[in-house]
């Protein structure tokens, strides 16, 4: 369970979703940023609940779009990361940099090419 | 919310979701929730897959619905939501604090351990009979068809063959109907002893009727059922085969000697198999069937006229309900085909029908409702038990107030704190429970074996599987809501008013108005245990004062079995002769029996009786005052005989009102066919010849003017049937010698001079010089066999005075802990207004008033909660009127004086408070 200020790897990914959406976080759009480019398979439950999360520490604000017909009329809540939440991300991402500076080749390792294949 | 566009829609149903996630998702995300939603899955269906679409749907829209509420409880729970590190934490905190109150500790264990105990009791003997899986298929369709006579609710009488035949011809709603006579009592001889052995005589349909088949071997055929007297074949029971023969594998064709006669084994019984006759309801001894032979068979052991008369009603008939047919309309049935029969023989049949009876009802009936109040007695106990507990721990936790305050205020969690004191009480649940199945488990085995004496047989009543687990259920049922109360009021408090300093007024007011209920509620639980057990016991006390017309003490009685047919050679002329037979060597035997134990130093006086003393075997008779015309039926008064020997009266404490007893000679009469003797009881005096002298009147028996009777004797009535038979009152007794029909069982009731056992080794050496083949059997004081019959009662009054003890206890304790704990909060209120000049009388009204008004309260309801199941209870009841005012006030003002005793010595305390040192302290 992450603490207070040190956001877990889930809410690591909501939050850098939200970051590239920009004006258009909401729900959708991060749940298929995650998946797509980050390459996790995730549930818009999942999604909703690292965003309440991340709200209620105040690492994101969140508004209320207009209703839309292909929404059955509902309206989109429009999620943006507030400067806490950027001070956060910063800290844990440059932390995360620092401890893997110069692993590269150890965390990911090339293919040992024998026979020059590919 | 708005929703100025309706044009698409979610899968259906839409309204489950909307309701789904309204109760679940917070309410700023809901929309935003369903938008989402709902725009996925609007473009999974533009791609074609519907289907696929639906799922995803409703799968994405679950999950999120649990993980909201994960979420919402994480948040509630500061995050140590049923963590394993928390439960431990929690364990091992409870038992510190419970540690630290040893006093609390043990109370609160003990009450939960009576409480718990009481019901595990309880739910064995539920379990151990009301519960039994009987081992027939389709049972629930099985019945007990048994007599009635004019009420229908008549509980104790068998059929005669006749009738059961006729019901077999004449009912559309049974099945075929097979035949019993159960608990027959057969000397089995081996190796030159003989013993009694326990045998029913059952028709061939009897085990298909029921349902099921032999371990090995066979049942009985058609043929061997019908061929008179000439079929000796017999079946075991697993428990005699295995027993008694040692699981001999060769036992089939093999032969056991009954009765002088040689029965060839054709079968025997799976173990666990139970049978009817394993309830004897004839008898009131409930053994195990051992042996059943085929009822054809009966001829050689009953004399021919109990196997054909309609008046010898010593059968059961068993049948199968028809599908979709109920009970109700068997009974219709019934009475329709009774009266068909009451047409064509109205001497025997006048209002005699015939009920159906479940299994259940055959073998528990007498105490099914007993045990169904006195289960619910015992949750009642529980219910009080966990008050009281709560009331214990409310107490405690008042006194921990600021400790808790700290806590809440140093930001813990309320849910936590109420966890805590759950959990404290949840161990001492466990902790009673434990103690309490333990108590349970040595108590139903007492209880049992004063209990069974009313039980089958194969009736077993102890701590199951499931009793276990019902119990772990009540223990955790138990500790939950006995912590919820005073846990959520913990949990409730606010951290900066407990901290203020001296105790608040408005918390102790919640708190008094806590205590208040409790007591109220106490008082009303243990009023309604206490009329109970009072309504019990009163009904217990009725029985046991009801006059028999016996002199019960002292008094030994036993049955003999003069065993027939060995002496003789093989049938010689058929039944009647052999009876005649028969009759002089009984007649032999019964004069030397008597006289030569009556001289015996151990024996004080013998007689000899039949049939049993105190059971619900009875002949009958249809007698008409010589003065009228034995012809017409409404003439004709039905009696009970009984064959008594000369003395036998005198012994059993049956004295003569007027005339005299029998004399041996009596037989001499019999045999010149002169006038018949007899000796009657006053209610048949009263119902033949009201006013008159009855000795030296005639009567007839039957509708012929042959069989003349001349009353000798008069005696008092007697209640042959046990004290609780209520219809014995409808007929009168009549006496006959035992020498003119020498019945082949014949009771002997035998007047100590000593202790029982050396009376019985008088006997039996009298019976070896008198008569070899003779056996023994059904041997109990005469106070033993009312207390069997009385079994029933017996438990209830002491399981109701249990429950009562206990509530009443706990209530009187809750009383005065509750009006102590108030005194001592208002110690300074009281101090001030001491002060202030009022007289030391009034506070203590004041206090007293405290005291008693919820007691009060909790009287009228518990009144009024006793008055509405006074209907119920009196079911159990004997000659009771459940209604009675008298029992309701004199209960009720019993618990009030002892409630104001109790409230008595706080509110003197609060007299004699002195404000000087109150004040000063403060």
């Amino acid at each position: 369970m992450p603490r207070e200020d040190h956001p877990g790897e889930f809410e690591h990914l909501v939050m850098l979703a939200v970051l590239r959406l920009s004006e258009d976080a909401y729900g959708v759009t991060i749940r298929r940023t995650i998946s797509e480019r980050g390459g996790r398979a995730v549930s818009l439950g999942a999604v909703y609940s690292a965003l309440r999360r991340l709200e209620g520490k105040g690492f994101l604000r969140s508004r209320s779009g207009q209703p839309e017909p292909v929404r059955g009329g509902r309206a989109k809540k429009f999620f943006l990361l507030e400067e806490k939440g950027l001070r956060a991300l910063q800290t844990s991402l440059s932390r995360l940099s620092r401890m893997a500076a110069d692993l590269d080749e150890v965390i990911f390792p090339l293919p040992e090419s024998t026979d020059g294949g590919g | 919310m708005t929703r100025d566009d309706r044009s698409f829609r979610g899968p259906w149903p839409q309204l489950l979701a909307e309701w789904m996630v309204g109760h679940c998702v917070p309410a700023d995300e809901q929309d935003a929730l369903l938008g989402d939603l709902l725009e996925e899955y609007g473009e999974r269906v533009r791609s074609g897959r519907r289907r696929w679409a639906n799922l995803w749907y409703w799968s994405q829209l679950s999950s999120a619905c649990g993980l909201a509420i994960r979420d919402h409880a994480r948040r509630w729970t500061d995050g140590g939501w049923a963590g394993f590190e928390g439960v431990r934490s929690d364990v091992r905190y409870a038992l510190r604090s419970l540690a630290r109150r040893p006093g609390f500790t043990t109370m609160a264990a003990l009450v939960m351990a009576v409480t718990i105990g009481l019901n595990t009791a309880m739910l064995s003997v539920v379990d151990g009979t009301l519960l039994t899986r009987f081992p027939f298929p389709d049972a629930d369709r099985l019945r007990v068809i048994r007599g009635t006579w004019f009420v229908r609710d008549w509980s104790v009488a068998a059929l005669s063959i006749p009738e059961l035949r006729d019901f077999a011809d004449r009912l559309e709603t049974t099945g075929e109907i097979a035949i019993i006579r159960p608990a027959y009592r057969v000397g089995w001889t081996r190796e030159g002893a003989t013993e009694p052995v326990n045998v029913a005589f059952v028709t061939s349909t009897y085990f298909p009727v029921l349902g099921v088949g032999p371990a090995f071997g066979r049942t009985f055929t058609q043929a061997e059922d019908e061929a008179l007297d000439a079929s000796p074949v017999a079946i075991l029971s697993h428990g005699f085969w295995s027993g008694t023969l040692g699981a001999d594998s060769a036992v089939l064709g093999s032969s056991v000697d009954l009765a002088g006669r040689r029965f060839t084994i054709i079968g025997v019984m799976p173990e666990g198999y139970l049978d009817l006759g394993d309830r004897g309801l004839l008898t009131g001894e409930n053994r195990a069937t051992q042996i059943w032979l085929p009822l054809s068979m009966a001829r050689p052991f009953i004399q021919s006229e109990m196997f054909e008369s309609r008046l010898a009603r010593q059968y059961f008939g068993v049948t199968r309900l028809r599908p979709g047919v109920t009970d109700e309309e068997v009974r219709r049935d019934i009475d329709r085909a009774a009266a068909v029969a009451e047409q064509e023989f109205p001497d025997e049949q006048a209002g005699w029908s015939a009920d159906v009876w479940s299994l259940r009802r055959f073998f528990f009936g007498n105490m099914e409702k007993p045990v169904r109040i006195l289960l619910a007695g015992a949750a009642l106990v529980l219910l009080m038990g966990c008050v009281n507990v709560a009331a214990m721990v409310l107490v405690h936790v008042d006194a921990r107030r600021r400790e808790l305050a700290v806590r809440l205020a140093l930001g813990a969690h309320r849910v936590r704190i109420v966890r805590q004191i759950i959990t404290e009480t949840l161990i001492l649940a466990g902790l009673g429970g434990t103690l309490g199945v333990l108590l349970a488990a040595v108590a139903t085995r007492r209880l049992a074996d004063a209990f069974a004496l009313g039980l089958p047989s194969f009736t077993d009543i102890g701590l199951g599987t499931g009793v276990l687990v019902a119990s772990t259920g009540i223990v955790v049922l138990t500790g939950v809501v006995a912590g919820l109360v005073p846990g959520l009021r913990a949990g409730r408090g606010s951290a900066s008013y407990a901290l203020s300093g001296s105790p608040g007024v408005g918390m102790t007011r919640s708190r008094a108005r806590y205590g208040e209920w409790i007591v109220t509620v106490q008082v009303a639980c243990a009023l309604v245990l206490l009329i109970g057990a009072a309504l019990t016991a009163t009904s217990l006390y009725r029985i046991s004062t009801v006059p028999t017309g016996y002199d019960s003490e002292g008094l030994l009685t036993f049955t003999v079995d003069l065993a027939n047919g060995a002496a003789l050679p093989e049938d010689q002329g058929g039944i009647n002769r052999r009876w005649l037979t028969d009759r002089q060597r009984r007649m032999r035997f019964a004069e030397q029996f008597v006289a030569e134990l009556s001289r015996a130093p151990e024996v004080d006086g013998i007689g000899l009786a039949g049939p049993d003393p105190i059971t619900h075997q009875r002949w009958h008779m249809a007698i008409t005052p010589a003065r009228l015309d034995p012809t017409i039926p409404e003439n004709r008064k039905l009696v009970q005989e009984l064959l008594v020997s000369p003395g036998a009266l005198d012994v059993m404490g049956l004295s003569l009102i007027a005339g005299r007893d029998f004399d041996w000679n009596d037989r001499l009469r019999f045999d010149a066919r002169t006038d018949l003797v007899t000796i009657i009881d006053e209610k048949t005096a009263e119902t033949l010849w009201p006013d008159e002298d009855p000795i030296g009147k005639r009567f007839y028996n039957g509708r012929s003017q042959q069989s003349s009777w001349t009353v000798v004797g008069l005696v008092g009535n007697a209640k042959h049937r046990g004290r609780m038979s209520t219809e014995a009152s409808v007929w009168g007794d009549i006496y006959v010698p035992y020498l003119i029909t020498p019945w082949r069982f014949v009771s002997a009731v035998v007047r100590l001079s000593g202790s029982s056992s050396d009376a019985l080794e008088a006997a039996r050496r009298v019976l070896r010089d008198v008569d070899q083949e003779a056996v023994i059997y059904n041997v109990a004081m005469l106070e033993d066999r009312l207390r069997r019959q009385e079994a029933v009662p017996w438990f209830s009054a002491t399981m109701m005075a249990i429950y009562a003890s206990v509530t009443a206890l706990m209530a009187i304790m809750g009383v005065y802990s509750v009006l102590a704990c108030t005194v001592r909060e208002r110690t300074r209120e009281l101090a001030v207004r001491g002060a202030l000049g009022a007289p030391q009388a009034m506070l203590l009204t004041a206090v007293l008033r405290t005291g008693l008004v919820p007691v009060v309260l909790g009287i009228g309801i518990g009144l009024a909660a006793s008055w509405s199941l006074a209907r119920v209870i009196e079911s159990m009841l004997f000659a009771v009127d459940a209604t009675a005012p008298s029992t309701y006030a004199a209960v009720g003002s019993l618990l009030l004086l002892v409630a104001t005793m109790a409230c008595l010595v706080p509110a003197v305390r609060a007299a004699h408070i002195d404000p000087i040192t109150v004040l000063r302290s403060d």
